[in-house]
């Protein structure tokens, strides 16, 4: 049990990914990601990570560069070298002196509650176009 | 924020001309337009509904302060404890304690946002040298 707890995905410096990822538990990427990244507990951006990709996780940790939206459900730490251009939903979000940050942010319960409540589109009656044509001028 | 010992450079707010003021002054007068110049700190520990508040120095808004305007325009920078709901931000480095709220854009050479602050939606550029206050920053730390 121990040792599962333990277990942490890494992605070498190294490695470029395209594509989806979901990782279960906690995972560091430490290479170049693009696409779309689905985690269930902790994300890490290592300094030396290129990540562009949209992001749904617990929490997740910034101390490399990440463009894209970020959705945490408890915490979004950005280190003093970490880097995000995109929209932050957090639970909690904690920014270092240094940090650079470019996007809509909303953080706290209150931005989770308003992210999770569904988006219901009324559908407008547009009535018919009554075409009013001007009277030819004679 | 120590207060200055000795004259200190300040940015007009209005002409963004370059300055020494005395380290005691509040208020001065911009010799670049003439214009009044508030170079003092600005502390709100009640609510101050306001249209704008523009200072060369720092916005402090104390745990009970409230801030409802549609600009803050403070060089040396804003720490916010309590609430701010503004159109507009732009300032020196910032500070988000941990149970403050803010509402509207921030426009920052720095962020500092403590766990447990509130923030409901706004644009923010971080850094933003939009003023170009960095090096004056620098230039009045030495």
């Amino acid at each position: 049990m121990t040792e599962q707890s333990n277990e942490i995905t890494v992605i070498a410096s190294d490695t470029k990914i395209k594509g989806e990822m979901s990782f279960d538990r906690a995972a560091r990427i430490n290479g170049q990601f693009e696409g779309k990244i689905t985690a269930k507990g902790e994300l890490q951006i290592a300094p030396s990570a290129k990540c562009k990709a949209d992001v749904q996780a617990a929490s997740l940790i910034v101390d490399g560069s990440i463009e894209g939206n970020i959705r945490a459900s408890q915490r979004v730490q950005v280190n003093a070298k970490g880097r995000v251009k995109g929209d932050i939903v957090a639970e909690k979000l904690v920014a270092a002196e240094g940090a650079s940050v470019f996007g809509h942010v909303a953080v706290g319960p209150d931005a989770m509650k308003a992210e999770a409540r569904p988006v219901v589109q009324e559908k407008v009656q547009v009535p018919p176009l009554k075409q009013t044509l001007a009277p030819a001028r004679k | 924020m120590a207060k200055h010992s000795g004259p200190y450079t300040v940015q007009c707010y209005h002409c963004r001309h370059r300055f020494e003021v005395a380290g005691r002054a509040q208020s001065t007068s911009c010799p670049g337009c003439y214009k009044p110049v508030i170079v003092g700190n600005v502390v709100v520990d009640k609510l101050k509904p306001v249209r704008e508040v523009r200072t060369c120095g720092k916005v402090t808004v104390r745990r009970r302060g409230r801030i409802i305007a549609d600009l803050i325009e403070a060089h040396v920078g804003v720490e916010c404890l309590g609430t701010i709901d503004v159109k507009k931000v732009i300032a020196g480095p910032i500070v988000i304690g941990p149970k403050a709220k803010w509402k509207g854009d921030c426009h920052a050479c720095s962020l500092v946002i403590k766990p447990g602050a509130q923030i409901a939606g706004g644009h923010f550029v971080v850094p933003d040298n939009e003023l170009g206050l960095a090096d004056l920053l620098k230039h009045n730390k030495r």
